[in-house]
């Protein structure tokens, strides 16, 4: 009678809403590249190697965090580390294909060992870790090796199925939008939330673009840059967002605002900022909503 | 507020017609502080003697005849330990004067009505019908939805006796001044509602209001506020029939309908038991369960209490129980997915109280209904309808 996997069952199809973006990452950025003659065969198998590195980094720190409790390798160690393995798969999603594997290997492992119970958006926070030491690196490039070198024309049809710029497996809007569908199915899916951030984020982009007349801008702003991905997969984390409807629906408002207002300064990490700074004030919007 | 619509559960195949336990060996009646016992160890008593009576004239009843035992003490459902006088049943229903039953009950006047009622001790939970009486509504709710999704007393309980109930709403209307009763039926229960408007042509005050098929629906707290009625009466329809049944024979209550269900017992029924019987004998006689290991509540999964035994003594509080198979279930970390508060009918946070254990206004828990939606949407097992009862008790 008592519903008890909903959280197993949430991340499970958070993996099986990424499956498709995955795949079509791993061919955006690695098989279509490579049949262009742009990249060899390191090239064809980078999204991948950044996937494994990821996940692999984030198993191996989670398990050793949990060791101490559960002390043999069984079911209940894998399903304690659940979390982390589908948070690695959302920040190598966003990264750029320039990423470094050994960072991100190095990185999520750091994360899972010592940050495991941190109460901000650890996605967001590993996003913002990775992208300084790539920036640092000089590693920064989210454009892969075909798209820096063709003439990038595309139309608004060509963005909604993924030809935009963004992270690794993040720029697939329909894929995007067919994942949230998928996910508003699991009661423990925050969709008002990511709702609440997707249309005040439309809204504010909109307006400055349509009144300028750049009415053809609006799509890639919109979609483009990790944005889309962001709002729907990373904001409405379980742990670090906000837990009551009306928190979670400010919440959602505020993280749009933030998206766009970052946007200005910097495209690529406006929604993660967004995401994180969001994150941090989850409390005082639980407390503001919380008693009658 | 979600709401949240809890069916019954498929494999459970409720008995058409209610069942009997009316001759348990021993009858065990509580002696509250305040009541001289009557009667000593080892006096024969006849069904409804006095056994005991405080200085009010309230009276404790023999719900059977039999040898008096002595003092023992039992356990309460929601009321604890208490001292109980045992008397061993002698099967033979023995009574001093046998009365006759009054052809109508609405000849009755309210005076001699409430003083019908005195003499009865009738006890229903908190329900001070006597008050009620004195200070008159203008509404009374007649609550005919069993709280329990699995449970069924209500609808066995108004099968049997669907024009004594409308008798009775119509005479209490009448007593209390109250210009409307309003009759709460699922909408679902198409069969009751059916049955129901044909009935209650000859009654213009009785008003039927159908409420949707959502945990916790049946609970007369919460259908004030569904009703938009927060100063009316709330009756259980169990309530009626024993007021029905008081002002019929003028004899006290000494019976009641449990349910007895869930995936762990064989057969699922409804059962008229006798006040006072030890819910353990009740299951030895007619009872068996399926899975060695099980867990019972009672008064159903959701709103009632799982308890260790069955050592209890059934009263006016208990109305059915629900057994399933064991289950080892740890409480995890919560999720902060806000599923509790978002089904919460009070609108309540149940996280917030679990989070913030002894920061919380005292106030803030008597708005609880303890109807356990907030335990059966929680994804991380955590107990959190324990904690809504208050910083003492948890």
């Amino acid at each position: 009678m008592k519903r008890r996997s909903l959280n197993t069952r949430l991340y499970l199809m958070y993996l099986i809403a990424l499956l498709p973006l995955l795949m079509f990452g791993c061919y955006k950025n690695g098989v279509e590249v490579y049949m262009k003659g742009f990249v060899g065969l390191y090239g064809l198998a980078k999204p991948l190697l950044l996937l494994s590195c990821s996940v692999l980094g984030a198993m191996i720190g989670g398990i050793l965090r949990e060791w101490k409790n559960v002390k043999k390798f069984n079911f209940s160690l894998l399903d304690k580390i659940k979390g982390d393995v589908v948070e690695a798969v959302l920040v190598v999603a966003i990264l750029p294909i320039d990423s470094n594997p050994l960072t991100i290997l190095g990185i999520t492992m750091a994360f899972g060992l010592f940050l495991g119970k941190v109460k901000i958006n650890k996605v967001a926070l590993l996003y913002i870790v990775i992208e300084g030491l790539n920036v640092l690196w000089g590693l920064n490039n989210f454009k892969n090796a075909y798209e820096i070198n063709t003439v990038l024309n595309y139309n608004g049809l060509d963005l909604f199925f993924g030809s935009g710029t963004g992270g690794i497996f993040s720029t697939n809007v329909f894929l995007i939008l067919l994942g949230y569908l998928f996910l508003s199915y699991n009661k423990l899916y925050k969709k008002e939330m990511v709702l609440a951030s997707v249309a005040t984020f439309l809204l504010l982009g909109s307006i400055p673009k349509m009144i300028g007349g750049q009415y053809t801008e609006i799509l890639p702003y919109i979609f483009g840059y990790n944005v889309l991905f962001v709002l729907v997969f990373v904001a409405p984390n379980l742990y670090s967002s906000s837990y009551t409807l009306k928190g979670q629906i400010v919440s959602g408002i505020l993280i749009g605002i933030l998206c766009f207002a970052i946007s200005f300064m910097t495209s690529y990490t406006a929604a993660v900022l967004a995401v994180l700074i969001a994150s941090g004030l989850k409390g005082i919007l639980d407390r503001m909503f919380v008693i009658k | 507020m979600q709401e949240v619509t809890i069916k019954r559960e498929e494999n459970i195949v409720l008995k058409e017609d209610v069942s009997l336990f009316l001759n348990p060996k021993f009858v065990f009646l509580p002696i509250e502080s305040g009541y001289k016992v009557k009667v000593g160890d080892h006096d024969y008593v006849y069904k409804n003697d006095i056994l005991a009576q405080n200085a009010d004239g309230k009276a404790v009843y023999a719900p059977t005849s039999g040898k008096v035992l002595g003092i023992k003490k039992m356990n309460y459902f929601k009321r604890g330990t208490r001292n109980s006088l045992v008397i061993e049943n002698d099967f033979k229903e023995n009574v001093r004067v046998k009365k006759s039953a009054k052809k109508h009950i609405n000849a009755h006047t309210k005076e001699e009505f409430v003083k019908i009622l005195q003499k009865s001790s009738y006890e229903y939970r908190d329900l001070d019908l006597i008050e009620w009486c004195k200070k008159g509504t203008e509404n009374i709710i007649v609550n005919s939805v069993d709280l329990d999704p699995n449970f069924c007393n209500k609808h066995c309980t108004w099968r049997e006796n669907e024009e004594n109930i409308l008798e009775t709403c119509d005479f209490l209307s009448e007593i209390m001044g109250a210009k409307k009763i309003h009759f709460v039926l699922l909408n679902t229960d198409s069969e009751t509602i059916e049955k129901l408007t044909n009935l209650i042509g000859t009654y213009p005050n009785i008003e039927l209001k159908l409420v949707s098929n959502a945990y916790p629906n049946g609970m007369g707290a919460l259908q004030r506020k569904l009703l938009k009625l927060e100063d009316a009466l709330v009756l259980e329809l169990e309530c009626v029939l024993d007021v029905f049944q008081i002002l019929k024979r003028e004899l006290p209550i000494t019976s009641r309908l449990i349910t007895v269900t869930g995936p762990a017992v064989t057969p699922n029924a409804v059962i008229r038991v006798k006040l006072g019987t030890l819910l353990s004998e009740v299951f030895v006689h007619n009872f068996d369960f399926t899975s060695p290991k099980v867990d019972v509540y009672v008064n159903g999964f959701l709103y009632g209490e799982k308890v260790d035994n069955l050592k209890y003594v059934i009263d006016s509080n208990i109305d059915g129980i629900y057994i399933k198979e064991r289950e080892e279930c740890e409480e995890e970390s919560c999720l902060n997915c806000g599923q509790c508060s978002r089904v919460c009918p009070e609108g309540l946070n149940p996280k917030y109280v679990f989070d913030h254990e002894g920061k919380v206004d005292a106030t803030y828990y008597d708005k609880c209904l303890q109807c356990g939606l907030c335990n059966y949407v929680c994804p991380a097992n955590r107990n959190l309808k324990q904690r809504m009862k208050g910083r003492d008790e948890s």
